[in-house]
């Protein structure tokens, strides 16, 4: 047993002291036998993983947020990830990722399975399944570890269009004297269930491409993106009802409900950081031609301070979402049949109420040891109509659209 | 307030005395050719990147002094967002890390014994034969 693998079961032995809660004392012992497995294996094998455990709490008795409520929760972002990289060749590799998640909406999926291929050093080639590199950390969403919040910045994150894809993603690297350049683009599809705002939608994405475009210099890091992609959301009383619409001669209402159509993301971010401070702040941008999607713009700004291992953070975060308007075109009050037609079609849009929505975020997080970090963050939500945005479900007569969450989380990486 | 103002000067002035014993050396097993590296082309090479010349970046581990040097005066970032950094080109399958070697003596070796390969020890060190510096950070 080598140093480091003698020092990673130090560590696990003394979280297992520290800790009683029978969640996380199982999440260790299944990490404690993956390490035993690592220690194993020869070169040509790696394996590694990532774990999380976040416990919520949402001030708020009549909304949800998340998954969160007013009671503590600990299995809503909780999640294991284990990662297995084998060299098959000198040039050529395979990667497998499995994600178990906790979180009641949220499935447990194969995330990436690719092979990749280094003609050179400059160049990388992925081909099978991966995360769609969207925004900054689209990749790594479940990687609490690799970012400073215990819950990315949702006004940016929670899109949940084109998060994976089976394709290829081509990479290209530049190091020059004083700047690195990084261009990559990706095409690609995929045929999924996905969940938004606690449905599942089963989802088929065809013509999914995009282009990424990093410049580094000094401590800055910025990233200009845009991405394009078709996405057809199976929802077979939708189409029904919009074929009435459109036998019954309605043609413009039936315009108006679209169960597929392109999407279209742009991103631009600055990150700043060096060994006393950081800065990140991105934008974004989506135009989905879906009655479900709304257009949205929405950015966060954050910056934070190291006091190693300890760092403090604030966050702001905000995004503005549009619906399509619906067609009055359907008469009311000439009789009942169209009054109940009309009435159908306007429930379709009872979930399409413009919004703004805000977050205010501080936080700590203390890296503990090298591959674990502890987390705290208090975050003010709120959303402008108390109908419609950022909370997952909300008692309308009595919500006045501004929560506090607070939340802990503990990061491993192994 | 004199005293105060005093104290905080020699804090402020012993910060900037560097010698000899806290720069760092950044050499390469390149077989006699001769070339100089900016500190950013190090500072890529040593977060995965790559270079027009064929060099492999070895590491110290976190916690060794001389890589703690490195991070702050090279690389410019906290071992945290370091680790964070890695956990993110791993999990998203872009860059892993260099190889790491438990301490400056066994890197000297190692880079004695493999052509092509680089790494960073602390300014005092002796410089092995075969080696050649190629960026030192300044005084």
């Amino acid at each position: 047993m080598n140093r480091s693998q003698h020092n990673k079961k130090h560590a696990i032995i003394q979280i297992l002291k520290t800790t009683s809660m029978s969640l996380i004392s199982s999440y260790f012992i299944l990490l404690l036998s993956m390490s035993a497995v690592s220690a194993e294996t020869d070169d040509k094998l790696q394996l590694s993983g990532f774990a999380r455990v976040v416990l919520g709490y949402l001030d708020e008795s009549n909304a949800t947020y998340l998954g969160y409520d007013n009671s503590l929760s600990l299995d809503q972002q909780s999640l294991i990830g284990l990662q297995a990289d084998y060299q098959i060749l000198d040039k050529l590799s395979v990667t497998g990722q499995f994600v178990a998640r906790t979180g009641d909406d949220k499935d447990s999926e194969l995330e990436w399975l690719y092979l990749t291929y280094t003609p050179t050093k400059s160049f990388k080639f992925k081909l099978g399944r991966q995360r769609t590199p969207i925004f900054n950390y689209s990749e790594i969403v479940d990687v609490g570890f690799a970012y400073p919040w215990v819950s990315l910045p949702q006004q940016v994150y929670r899109t949940f269009l084109f998060p994976t894809y089976e394709g290829l993603h081509v990479q290209y690297e530049y190091i020059g004297r004083e700047i690195l350049l990084g261009l990559e683009t990706y095409a690609g599809g995929i045929e999924r269930n996905f969940t938004a705002n606690g449905q599942v939608l089963d989802t088929d994405i065809d013509n999914l491409r995009g282009v990424v475009g990093t410049i580094g210099y000094e401590g800055w890091n910025f990233r200009a993106s845009y991405h394009r992609g078709h996405a057809d959301v199976n929802q077979p009383e939708l189409n029904a009802f919009r074929d009435q619409l459109q036998q019954l001669g309605f043609t413009q209402s039936a315009e108006t409900i679209k169960t597929a159509g392109v999407g279209r993301f742009y991103q631009i971010s600055a990150f700043y950081e060096d060994v006393d401070y950081f800065f990140r702040t991105e934008v974004i941008q989506l135009e989905a031609d879906l009655s479900l999607a709304p257009k949205t713009k929405g950015f966060f700004v954050s910056g934070g301070v190291n006091f190693y291992p300890l760092s403090v953070y604030a966050s702001f975060s905000k995004d503005i979402n549009r619906y399509d308007k619906p067609s009055s075109e359907i008469p009311i009050g000439l009789i009942p049949q169209l009054d109940a037609l009309a009435f159908g079609y306007q429930q379709i849009f009872s979930q399409s109420n413009d919004n703004n929505t805000r977050s205010y975020t501080l936080g700590l997080r203390w890296d503990w040891k090298s591959n674990l970090a502890f987390k705290t963050e208090a975050t003010l939500l709120e959303e402008s109509n108390a109908l419609q945005g950022l909370f997952t479900t909300r008692d309308v007569n009595n919500f006045d659209g501004q929560a506090m969450l607070y939340q802990v989380a503990m990061e491993w990486v192994f | 307030m004199k005293l105060l103002l005093s104290l905080f000067a020699i804090t402020f002035y012993s910060g900037f005395t560097i010698s000899e014993e806290n720069s760092i050396n950044v050499v390469a097993n390149i077989q006699g050719s001769s070339i100089q590296l900016s500190r950013q082309q190090v500072r890529n090479l040593f977060m995965g990147g790559t270079l027009p010349y064929d060099l492999t970046a070895i590491a110290l581990p976190p916690q060794n002094q001389t890589r703690v040097l490195f991070n702050t005066k090279v690389v410019g970032l906290t071992e945290s967002r370091i680790q964070s950094y890695w956990a993110q080109m791993r999990f998203s399958g872009r860059k892993t890390p260099p190889t790491e070697l438990s301490s400056e003596t066994l890197v000297m070796k190692y880079l004695q014994n493999h052509p092509g390969t680089i790494a960073y020890l602390p300014g005092d060190a002796e410089i092995p034969i075969g080696l050649t510096v190629l960026f030192t950070t300044i005084n």
